[in-house]
């Protein structure tokens, strides 16, 4: 029996071994428990002003703000530019948690665990259109492994990452037919589209893979030596794959697959774009950082909403979301002033821009916001 | 590229800023949401019904006890892992201290035909994985069952990188060592054991 074959047959039965409810009492008895007793206060904040790491930490900071201010001076956008992109409607996706968005000119494609599968919506009309299942199997537990973690559009069609089953999925959008499904190893969590090829990030083994689109076959796979991989963020270009994880950023030669830069983040990365130079968001951080690829290291930080979570490139400035105030905002790259910001949902997650239209979804409102940007 | 936040995550993270500033409503919730991860991983390890039980009951109050000094709400998930890992080993030392009977869990029935070879394997994990150590079973649980990578395993067992890929190692060629001695045992019963 070949590793994968025991890892299969362990993993088979740990699942079949495991139930899948507590019963009710243990979670009743714990609230009688705890309701009688105290919990203990944390260090309250005008104490821990007094640590002397929190007060270095605390002018660093205040510093560090200055100078953003200084360096970006943010301006409002003006409302009244006729052309200036708009909201034009909001789609509702209907039941089932929305996992993962890409967009084609004439479709947007939101992954649906409940489905196990995609919807595609026409974004003319915000009406779903098709629902295409990836598997015919029952929709697994979100909190171990979904059926779907990101979904992407590149050579033409839309690929799905099945973390669940260990699979890429390839739908082609002139039929909305699955016309290839690809082994990728153990709970795959992310793709993205670089140098010719779908580089797809494994979170079990912490590597990532590269998928050549003509054959649907993995052609190679590199380490990529993290510590936890599930909450990947790639993006990529003919030179180079970036892959943002935790607070990491790696860069990866696509010919070669060397790791060949490492760039500390200021928090935990969210989201990932790249136009003039590449631009991460880092929720935890309240900001978005600008990369210079030539020297590798972080040229600009830019404080932005309250979370910003995903990033895209759409229409020469750069887009973010915010999971928490519910406002999509947009960079101007080349000044890093913020130019724009346009009311979404709640719980904006994941973005996909095509044609005129960039999309954005807002996984608490289980809708999509569809924003008309222009040509 | 999106982020892959789910909408149960994004919940989770106002509950648990809210549970960690005492608001019992809110942990309660928490408790209620996290209680088939937690009880699915302590049946598996500790292999025992009511211990599993016990377990995720001491997790879930030291989540509320110890809630106030988890700073950073993103490692919710790993720091609660690290709480069952430490309640299913502290039980697992007081019940073979104490020389609990063991509840043993039901294996599953037998079925026929073509899925008898693969249920014969079960039946050699299952016996096999008793055979364990709780720190080999929970290295093994928190690997193949959560998908957790090594420094992951390592984190929530509080024990270093060498420490969580040795038990890996271990504990998977324990189990391999079981299905192919049985392998080996099903060959010569059939009369094509050469040796």
């Amino acid at each position: 029996m070949n590793d994968p074959e025991f890892h299969d047959l362990l993993r088979g039965w740990l699942i079949d071994e495991a139930p899948r409810e507590a019963p009710d009492w243990i979670v009743e008895t714990v609230i009688g428990q705890t309701a009688a007793l105290p919990q203990p206060r944390s260090i309250p904040f005008w104490r821990r002003w007094r640590l002397p790491a929190m007060r270095t930490l605390a002018v660093a900071l205040a510093a560090v703000a200055l100078v953003g201010l200084y360096t970006y001076r943010l301006r409002p956008a003006d409302p009244t530019e006729a052309d200036a992109p708009r909201v034009v409607r909001t789609a509702a996706l209907g039941p089932g948690v929305a996992l993962g968005m890409a967009a084609l000119p004439d479709g947007v494609w939101v992954g649906n665990n409940s489905l196990v599968g995609v919807l595609r919506l026409d974004p003319e009309t915000g009406e779903t259109v098709a629902s295409v299942k990836t598997y015919d199997r029952p929709a697994p537990r979100l909190d171990l492994h979904p059926a779907i973690s990101d979904v992407t559009a590149a050579f033409g069609s839309i690929w799905t990452v099945d973390p669940e089953f260990g699979t890429v999925t390839r739908i082609d959008p002139d039929t909305n037919q699955v016309i290839a499904t690809i082994e990728v190893g153990s709970y795959p969590s992310s793709a993205a589209e670089a140098a010719g090829a779908l580089w797809v990030v494994s979170a079990l083994h912490g590597t990532v893979s590269r998928i050549d689109p003509t054959t649907d076959r993995v052609t190679a796979t590199a380490e990529l030596s993290v510590a936890d991989a599930s909450e990947a963020n790639l993006a990529g270009d003919q030179r180079a794959l970036w892959i943002a994880i935790g607070n990491e950023l790696i860069r990866v030669d696509p010919r070669s697959l060397d790791v060949v830069a490492r760039v500390r983040l200021a928090g935990i990365a969210d989201g990932i774009a790249i136009d003039r130079g590449v631009w991460v968001a880092t929720g935890t951080r309240g900001a978005v950082s600008r990369i210079d690829p030539e020297s590798n290291r972080i040229e600009a930080t830019i404080e932005i909403g309250t979370t910003p979570s995903a990033v895209t490139a759409a229409n020469g400035w750069i887009w973010v979301t915010d999971r928490r105030d519910g406002q999509v905002r947009a960079i101007d790259p080349s000044t890093g002033e913020l130019v724009l910001s346009l009311p979404t949902g709640r719980g904006s997650t994941a973005m996909a821009f095509s044609g005129s239209w960039l999309s954005v979804l807002n996984q608490i409102d289980a809708s999509v916001t569809l924003i008309d940007i222009g040509q | 590229m999106a982020s892959r936040l789910t909408q149960e995550r994004l919940v989770e993270q106002d509950l648990i800023e809210r549970a960690r500033s005492g608001d019992h409503d809110a942990f309660s919730t928490l408790a209620a949401v996290s209680a088939d991860r937690l009880h699915a991983v302590a049946t598996l390890v500790l292999r025992d019904r009511t211990a599993a039980e016990d377990a995720v009951q001491e997790a879930l109050v030291r989540m509320w006890q110890d809630l106030p000094r988890l700073r950073d709400p993103e490692k919710f998930r790993p720091w609660l892992q690290r709480l069952l890992m430490n309640a299913c080993a502290d039980i697992w030392r007081m019940r073979r201290r104490h020389g609990a009977e063991i509840q043993l869990l039901p294996t599953h029935e037998s079925p026929v035909g073509d899925e008898t070879a693969q249920v014969a394997d079960r039946e050699v994990l299952n016996r096999a994985f008793r055979r364990l150590s709780i720190d080999h079973r929970a290295t093994l649980v928190l690997r193949h069952y959560l998908g957790l990578t090594i420094p992951s395993i390592a984190a929530a067992m509080e024990v270093p990188l060498g420490t969580a890929k040795s038990r890996l190692h271990h504990a998977e060629r324990a189990l391999r060592a079981a299905l192919e001695a049985d392998d080996r045992s099903a060959r010569r019963t059939n009369g094509s054991w050469s040796a």
